[in-house]
């Protein structure tokens, strides 16, 4: 179990991480063909699923305080 | 209904809901309510009957004839699962006997020595034919309890609902207007046109233990499955989860479902059970909420709500 204090300073840092990922979505989007955008979506998928259900979850678990609204 | 005060005369009070309100557990439906009502105003039904408007004697015959009609009329509409006897959330309320069964099905959950609040979502997929609206699925989106017996029992307890299509159309009309549906339920069930009816909170206290249930009533149009014979205020009878069970690649109408565990499964083929569910979780939200080109919160609630449903 992590520590509140390392929970504390890897958070920000986690989360901002997830929402740039999300933010590449758009940008993929708006530059590329659908196929492209499909493939792009499923890769980006799996780090964001990943990064939300191994990483940050347990987080939360432990440390409920430390959830961003947007992941509620 | 009257039929130990036949021998009274009877008048036909025709009273739409609209000029008298019946309280929440009763139904809104918009056809006019038929009440039989005895002589002078007695109370025959469960509401006070009032003097004819007119003021004129009554006509036992004539009227009799007409009770008699209309209280088959009214029978007929009970049999067809009409306006008689219908459950559905009214004046933003859930129907009592919806909410005693969550009663019940909160004391098979925790008892805390301390105040502890527990909060859960359920959206309810409402499907229609001609002539009537009814819930044909409800899923669990959101839970803090974390206990399946008490969660799957409230779902049940939420399933069965079911009201006339006018009724369903009036209150669509009067103060539901229709909004987007939240993206991670939409998903759960393919891509058929939803809309947001309205959402309801009731809390159920049971001991220390306060839970909050939040539902979201969503109708989908252009899906249409075979209407329930359960009714919410019959006997509990074990109600097995809509939720299709699928082992192969998940599409983008169908929750992915991993293998049921047994209840002896050893930790490893849990774990890589549980392993299985998330990829195919991640696909799944994925493909039909990140390409959608919707994100937060909808891509995480859609895969908590995926791996809850199997179990990780």
């Amino acid at each position: 179990m992590m520590e509140r204090e390392t929970a504390l300073k890897v958070n920000p840092m986690l989360v901002d991480c997830y929402f740039k990922l999300h933010e590449t979505i758009d940008i993929v989007r708006q530059n590329s063909n659908e196929e492209e955008f499909q493939a792009y979506c499923a890769a980006v998928g799996k780090v964001l699923g990943y990064l939300l259900l191994d990483v940050l979850e347990p987080i939360y678990a432990q440390n409920s305080d430390l959830r961003p609204d947007l992941l509620k | 209904m009257a039929s130990h005060k036949k021998n009274r005369p009877i008048r036909v009070d025709r009273t739409p809901k609209s000029r008298k309100s019946h309280g929440p557990q009763k139904s809104s439906c918009a056809t006019p309510r038929f009440l039989i009502c005895g002589h002078k105003g007695r109370r025959v039904s469960n509401v006070t009957c009032q003097k004819s408007p007119r003021g004129k004697k009554n006509k036992p015959a004539y009227l009799g004839a007409l009770g008699l009609t209309l209280a088959a009329v009214y029978t007929f509409m009970a049999a067809l699962g009409g306006c008689g006897g219908t459950t559905w959330p009214t004046h933003g309320k859930l129907p009592d006997g919806v909410v005693a069964r969550l009663h019940e099905c909160g004391k098979k959950g925790p008892t805390p020595l301390t105040k502890v609040n527990f909060d859960l979502t359920y959206t309810l997929h409402v499907a229609e034919d001609d002539r009537e609206a009814w819930v044909d699925e409800v899923m669990l989106i959101n839970s803090t309890l974390n206990i399946p017996e008490v969660e799957s029992c409230m779902a049940d307890a939420l399933r069965g609902m079911r009201t006339p299509l006018e009724a369903l159309a009036l209150r669509q009309h009067k103060g539901f207007d229709p909004v987007p549906v939240a993206p991670h339920s939409r998903a759960l069930l393919g891509q058929a046109q939803a809309i947001q009816l309205m959402e309801l909170m009731v809390l159920i206290g049971v001991g220390y233990a306060l839970y909050t249930v939040y539902v979201h009533v969503i109708v989908d149009k252009g899906r249409s499955k075979p209407k329930p014979t359960t009714v919410i205020d019959a006997p509990a009878e074990p109600v097995v989860t809509a939720m299709p069970m699928a082992t192969v690649a998940p599409t983008a109408t169908t929750v992915p479902m991993v293998t049921v565990a047994p209840t002896t499964v050893p930790a490893v083929e849990e774990r890589d059970r549980c392993k299985k569910a998330k990829d195919d979780c991640i696909k799944y939200c994925a493909k039909s909420v990140l390409e959608k080109g919707i994100h937060e919160p909808e891509f995480s609630r859609c895969l908590r709500a995926c791996m809850a449903k199997n179990g990780c």
